[in-house]
């Protein structure tokens, strides 16, 4: 999820073209797709074959779910009444006695909530004064006729927060077994905040359930309270779940509807998906909807009145992410995607990822604006479809691994989709000097390989795990060949289906670049590891023909990633040589047939975790005065004092 | 927008402009002076940050200008001082810069008018057109912020997230600059009046009561002003584009962004020009009421001496 780039898309402004003759309100959901051409397709990207990309695929998923929920909810304005059951399987090697339940509506409670007690500092929510919970009327386990009660009532340690319950079981469930839970309860959803939430009759139901945490294969839970950093993790399953709104409600959610029917004024909704690891759904009576079958996927934008630019672009931009992704990281399996706009004072709902569910965000020109932040947020939310949802690392425990990994996917991805001009329309910025830019925020305060919950600021934990994962992936990548991008290729399909940790990023980047390459990444990730490589002297004397030049370069920090140096010498002629950067310094001499007018390491720009660019380069005539800044800055000065002293 | 002025036997806004075209350099002029102290500042800045560098400042603007980016936190402590430095710079040439817009005054009521005299008995009037301008400028900051806090809470409530509240929005963008941009216009013909003798709330009051009588054709004209001032300022900033090139292009680029720094001052001299023609086609207008002109002579000729309205002798 980003609440970063969502923020970057101010309001104001005019001028759209509508086509809103594109747009089809309230149509029906569209079979699942079953063309041979497109099944065809998708087999292939499965198995294309190109470097990392040999890494095969799971066929398919397991054939029976770890956990297999079967809910019925209803919405009556901001309540949720659910019930139904959950099947859970006891897939490690140790028999269970007890289970855990994620009720993370009830961080919502009050300010004394692990969540409500931590400010937003720099990140999406606003302060806890939103009010939300689940109340779990009803566990039961009917096999054994036994009503499970938590214990205690409350999250470990936190007799204020109700997130992270713990259910003995009467007895214990050996592996391999399962164990079918009963369950009532009733969600007040709150304000819209953290992607969650009710406004008006917008409705948008994320983390509404109660929820089986993570069963580990040693059999602990991976269980956490909901903390206002941290993201979520669960097992892969099967979701059959059955909406019941009234029946003027559009409704979006995770996976295909199945079957649709009406009953006095209402309408219900059953939405099934196998091989995902959470449930969402949307509903609100004034989404427009746009519609597109893009090889076999069936893209459904559904968006506010005003918005048809923004969805139309949203399923073209999808349209490209999917293939693009697909041909790196293996194919999209799922036959739906669902591209969510949340309407104007729903933002806290946009910028937000679940399994066949994406959420977008920004005004009515969003779409349109010269800076290509829609775009981006297209291609990140749908990034994670892979980095969080088919490769379901713990968001709580190493964000980076979707975070980071999204962030230098969905780079990639703009830069194919808007060569030269990935960032700004105009401008060849591109995405690494502005990840570089985000990521040095964070001033090397975390490892980037830190738990969601220990980062200080929410602006730390963005900076850290969004951009300066990023950015170490990118220097990878310049140092080592590219062997970062082929990495994270192999580390999505081995892992598909899987729950990897950055152990498994690590070893896919030592088969790809080699032993230095995922230790220099290691540091990087773990050790707050930094760089500076800097061109400290350049010297140049005449020798009989020719002419002895010199050049001291320097390298700070504790990172040692390998580098290009540039001689540039007075005819135009540019030498190029590689430094290991092992050495804190190297003294670089050499005969050369002009002399030298100066010096640059990293001529490319290959090395953005290098903390000062303005240091990278130096001349043998410096100037102590910037005559073009000078100028910029008497234009700049006369058109400010033209306003104020006209 | 019709150059002359209202009455049939008045001068010209242009001719009225010629005689006054070593004012308007100056008013030009004392304004590139006042800009140099920032500028000097930011250029020592880029060179400490960068002049090292195998680019230099071209550097600055190389993949996109990553490196721009690099160095605005690099020159943090400069740019506060470039900030000092001009709102130092702004205060120390106001007077100057209020005196030679009155010297425009003063020499386009009147051909032969020297820009010593002008200027002269501008700097003699400065306290008064400085008095004024740090009203009307005080004024205009006061409306502004009374026009945005209500702009505020106005899109708050009437502007959806649609095409046509974009439009709305900037409807309401108008309305909240428009009440300080009037006064602008206000402030412009107040100068005219203090350039002339009149004190400052003789000043407001005239220009209130001219404003009254012809609004339309002042504000075409104010209009018109300012938006060759803005069509202007959108060349300038273009032309520095020209700047980060090679060195001739550089040179060029320089001269254009001075070229448009002095169009947007005749914009500005050429509606000072039109409201003096208007003022003294009143004034005609006025005496020939009250003492009809001798057979022959020209109603201009009554109302052109400097010496009028306690203007130069």
């Amino acid at each position: 999820m980003t609440g970063k780039l969502r923020s970057e898309l101010a309001r104001g402004g005019l001028g759209l073209a509508l086509l809103a003759a594109s747009a089809r309100l309230l149509g029906g959901e569209p079979s699942p797709a079953a063309e041979p051409e497109a099944a065809a397709w998708r087999a292939s990207a499965g198995a294309t074959r190109l470097g990392a990309r040999d890494e095969p695929l799971p066929s398919k998923l397991p054939e029976v779910p770890v956990v297999d929920y079967r809910l019925e909810v209803r919405l009556e304005g901001a309540l949720l009444r659910g019930s139904g059951s959950v099947v859970l399987r006891n897939v490690s090697s140790a028999p269970l006695d007890e289970l855990w339940l994620h009720l993370y509506l009830n961080a919502f409670e009050g300010p004394e909530t692990v969540y409500g007690r931590v400010p937003p500092l720099g990140f999406r929510g606003a302060k806890a004064d939103e009010t939300g919970s689940i109340e779990l009327e009803s566990l039961r386990v009917e096999a054994w006729d036994a009503e499970l009660a938590a214990d205690p009532p409350h999250t470990p340690g936190e007799p204020l927060d109700r997130t992270d319950l713990r259910f003995p079981l009467p007895r214990s469930l050996p592996p391999g077994e399962s164990l079918r839970l009963d369950m009532r309860f009733t969600s007040r959803l709150p304000p819209v905040t953290m992607r969650t939430g009710q406004v008006g009759d917008f409705v948008f139901a994320g983390q509404w359930f109660p929820k089986l945490a993570k069963l580990e294969p040693d059999g602990r839970f991976a269980h956490f309270p909901f903390e206002r950093y941290s993201e979520f993790y669960a097992d892969f399953g099967r979701y059959d779940v059955s909406i019941d709104v009234p029946e003027h409600l559009v409704v979006g959610a995770t996976g295909a509807r199945v079957e649709s029917r009406s009953e006095g004024g209402r309408r219900i909704d059953r939405y099934v998906q196998e091989g995902v690891h959470d449930f969402a759904f949307t509903a609100w009576p004034h989404y427009v909807e746009q519609r597109r079958d893009h090889r076999g996927v069936s893209l459904r934008s559904l968006h506010p009145p005003g918005h048809e630019a923004n969805g139309a672009r949203a399923l073209e931009v999808a349209a490209f992410g999917l293939d693009h992704y697909g041909e790196r990281h293996g194919a999209y399996p799922y036959d739906t995607l669902t591209i969510v706009h949340p309407p104007e004072g729903a933002e806290e709902a946009g910028g937000m990822e679940y399994p066949t569910l994406i959420t977008t965000g920004g005004p009515f020109w969003a779409s349109r604006s010269p800076a290509r932040a829609f775009d981006g947020l297209v291609l990140h939310e749908l990034a994670h479809q892979w980095f969080y949802g088919l490769v379901a690392s713990d968001e709580h425990a190493w964000p980076f691994l979707d975070e980071g990994l999204t962030t230098f996917v969905t780079g990639q991805a703009l830069e194919a989709l808007h060569p030269g001009a990935p960032v700004l329309r105009g401008t060849g910025l591109g995405v690494g000097a502005w990840d570089r830019a985000s990521g040095k925020r964070a001033r090397h305060r975390h490892a980037v390989a830190s738990p969601a919950g220990s980062f200080a600021t929410g602006a730390d934990y963005a900076s850290s795990v969004y951009s300066r994962a990023s950015t170490l992936l990118r220097s990878i990548d310049g140092a080592y060949g590219g062997a970062a991008t082929r990495a994270v290729e192999r580390y999505a399909r081995r892992h598909r289906y899987r729950h990897p940790t950055p152990s498994d990023l690590l070893e896919a980047v030592r088969e790809e670049g080699g032993d230095e390459a995922s230790e220099q990444l290691r540091l990087g990730l773990h050790e707050r590891g930094h760089l500076d490589y800097e061109v400290v002297a350049v010297a140049s004397r005449p020798i009989d023909d020719a002419h002895e030049v010199e050049v001291l370069l320097r390298r700070a920090g504790t990172l040692s990633l390998p580098v290009e140096v540039e001689l540039r010498l007075a005819d135009g002629q540019r030498l190029r040589e590689t430094w290991d950067g092992r050495e804190p310094f190297l003294r670089l001499r050499r005969r050369t047939s002009a002399p030298l007018a100066g010096a640059v390491v990293d001529p490319d720009r290959r090395l953005p975790v290098d903390d000062d660019r303005t240091n990278d380069a130096r001349s043998l005539a410096p100037s102590g005065f910037g005559a073009r800044s000078f100028v910029t800055g008497l234009v700049a000065s006369r058109w400010l004092s033209e306003l104020c002293a006209p | 927008m019709s150059f002359a002025a209202g009455h049939a036997q008045e001068p010209s806004a242009l001719r009225r402009l010629s005689w006054a075209w070593p004012s308007v350099l100056a008013w030009w002029f004392v304004r590139g002076l006042a800009a140099l102290v920032p500028a000097l500042v930011l250029g020592r800045a880029a060179g400490r940050a960068l002049g090292h560098h195998e680019q230099g400042e071209l550097a600055l603007l190389a993949g996109g200008g990553e490196l721009l980016l690099e160095a605005l936190g690099v020159m943090r402590i400069e740019l506060e001082a470039l900030g000092l430095a001009g709102a130092g710079a702004l205060l120390l040439a106001s007077p100057v810069l209020a005196a030679a817009a009155g010297a425009v005054v003063l020499q386009a009521r009147a051909p032969g008018v020297g820009l010593g005299s002008a200027l002269g008995a501008a700097l003699a009037r400065a306290g008064s057109l400085l008095l004024l301008w740090g009203a009307a400028l005080s004024a205009q900051a006061l409306l502004l912020l009374l026009g945005v806090t209500a702009f505020g809470g106005a899109s708050k409530a009437l502007v959806s997230d649609t095409p046509r509240g974009g439009l709305v929005f900037l409807a309401l963008a108008v309305l909240a600059v428009l009440p300080a941009w009037v006064l602008g216009v206000v402030h412009q013909l107040a100068r005219v009046e203090v350039a002339l003798g009149a004190g400052v709330f003789e000043a407001a009051q005239r220009s209130m009561d001219r404003l009254g009588r012809s609004r339309a054709r002042i504000f075409a004209w104010a209009l018109a002003s300012s938006g060759a001032t803005f069509a202007f300022a959108i060349a300038g900033a273009a032309a520095l584009e020209l700047v980060w090139r090679s060195s001739w292009q550089s040179a060029l680029g320089a001269l254009l962004a001075e070229l448009c720094a002095l169009g947007a001052v005749l914009a500005r001299s050429l509606f000072i020009a039109l409201t003096l023609g208007l003022r003294d086609a009143e004034g005609s207008s006025e005496a020939g009421a009250e003492l009809a002109p001798p057979d022959g002579a020209e109603a201009s000729d009554l109302s052109t001496p400097l010496h009028r309205d306690g203007g130069l002798e």
